[in-house]
């Protein structure tokens, strides 16, 4: 080594970094080294406010949910779920097949949600299964067709609902004479809870002659309400829904239509 | 019997930091911080930028702390200054450290500065002399004097021939006695 800097070493050995650098901070830049050292895990840390905002917002969304639907919901679900009520005229043809307009009237389903009075509806495309979907929603009491003639019998029923238009539902039935069929309307069970149902009319139609018995709430000597408490067994016994002019061979023969289940099984007579 | 970090021997301050003990790291920090950072000052002038060098030194030391072998008093602290002039030369090489010819200097070369003007020259007052040289001169200057290598070192630490080294050598020298010459 030099002899003219030798010393030099030495004298920086003993130097004070105070001396050198009087604003070093040894602590600082440990705390620095102390991070890069031991790196905390990174937490997302957000504003107190974005967490309030978010619990308000989840409140919020529950809260319309619960809300019942305005009026303009009702008159919408109402306007969807009402389809205008379908009347299904005699069918006087012998190879007349019953008419499907139940189906049709219930191809739109009104389905409350309990607690919630917001009516779902529900569309539906009509597919061969349909019939099963029909099974399923209207009682198939059996009857049996006493008479020599084929007769049709009509069912129109309203269905009423809270918060919606009442719903017309036509189901009808074909009979052949001296046979057992099934006869199709809407039960009392297959309806929500909060809707009630009434009958509206009951047409008993002679096929071969059209000649038409009608029943509604003003009819004598039976009412259509009278008449279907005989078919759904609500009463028994029996009951004269009307008279027919003529036999089905056109002939002047004046006879009563009367249903009767005394015996357990609903029959035409 | 438990033993604080403060009473623990070096030897044992090393195996802690193996295990990456915070507090272990913290107290051979503490005992070789300010002899570091000198160096680091002696080879970069910038104090920013000192300071970022012995930030990295120190980061080295600990992330290969696990690789180094006790090798009694006095091993620590030269295997930490060797990882911080390293680094220090790494910080030079970044800013294209120049080795600068130095014509000027011819004319200090046979000046007798005496004995007595170097010897009352204190550490602040040497430490700003150093930084008046060149990058290349300084580091040169260092290596030999400081560190206490030779020029066939310096060439293959530096990557110079030992021409390089030993004109570089001279002409920092040279102007530093100029320089010590004129401030008296």
């Amino acid at each position: 080594m030099a002899p003219d800097f030798e010393n030099f070493n030495d004298r920086m050995e003993r130097a004070s970094l105070k001396e050198l650098m009087p604003g070093f901070d040894k602590e600082a830049e440990w705390l620095q080294l102390s991070h890069k050292l031991h790196p905390v895990k990174k937490r997302l840390h957000l504003p107190v406010w974005s967490y309030a905002a978010a619990i308000l917002l989840l409140l919020g969304t529950g809260v319309l949910f619960m809300l019942p639907p305005t009026t303009k919901n009702s008159d919408s679900v109402a306007r969807h779920a009402s389809p205008p009520a379908i009347v299904v005229p005699a069918d006087t043809s012998l190879n007349a097949r019953p008419a499907m307009a139940q189906a049709d009237t219930q191809a739109k389903e009104i389905k409350p949600l309990p607690n919630k009075g917001l009516a779902v509806v529900k569309k539906r495309i009509r597919t061969r299964k349909d019939h099963g979907l029909i099974t399923r929603y209207t009682a198939k009491d059996f009857i049996c067709n006493g008479t020599p003639c084929p007769i049709q019998i009509c069912i129109n029923q309203t269905v009423t609902c809270p918060h919606t238009q009442p719903s017309t539902i036509s189901s009808s039935s074909t009979l052949e004479p001296d046979q057992s069929g099934q006869l199709r309307y809407k039960a009392h069970d297959k309806i929500a809870k909060n809707c009630s149902l009434t009958v509206n009319e009951i047409e008993i139609t002679s096929i071969a002659t059209g000649e038409t018995i009608l029943l509604n709430t003003n009819s004598s000597p039976s009412t259509a309400q009278d008449v279907f408490n005989y078919i759904t067994g609500k009463k028994k016994g029996d009951v004269l829904a009307g008279m027919f002019s003529s036999d089905c061979d056109h002939q002047e023969k004046k006879h009563g239509v009367r249903l009767n289940n005394r015996h357990g099984d609903l029959i035409i007579e | 019997m438990t033993i604080g970090i403060n009473n623990m021997d070096e030897a044992t301050l090393v195996k802690c930091c193996k295990d990456n003990n915070p507090a272990a790291q913290k107290a051979l920090y503490d005992k070789y911080v300010e002899p570091m950072m000198i160096v680091c000052l002696r080879y970069v002038a910038d104090h920013e930028d000192a300071k970022e060098v012995l930030m990295d030194a120190f980061l080295n030391f600990f992330k290969h702390i696990g690789g180094f072998t006790y090798l009694g008093d006095g091993s620590v602290r030269a295997w930490l200054k060797k990882i911080t002039v390293n680094q220090c030369l790494m910080q030079l090489r970044k800013r294209k450290m120049y080795y600068a010819p130095g014509k000027e200097v011819e004319q200090y070369e046979h000046v007798d500065t005496g004995e007595n003007a170097l010897d009352y020259l204190n550490a602040k007052e040497i430490m700003a002399m150093i930084h008046t040289l060149p990058d290349g001169y300084r580091t040169v200057f260092n290596l030999y004097f400081f560190e206490g290598m030779n020029h066939k070192e310096i060439s293959e630490l530096l990557g110079i021939s030992e021409g390089t080294s030993k004109s570089q050598l001279h002409r920092g020298r040279a102007l530093l006695k100029g320089k010590i010459l004129q401030t008296n």
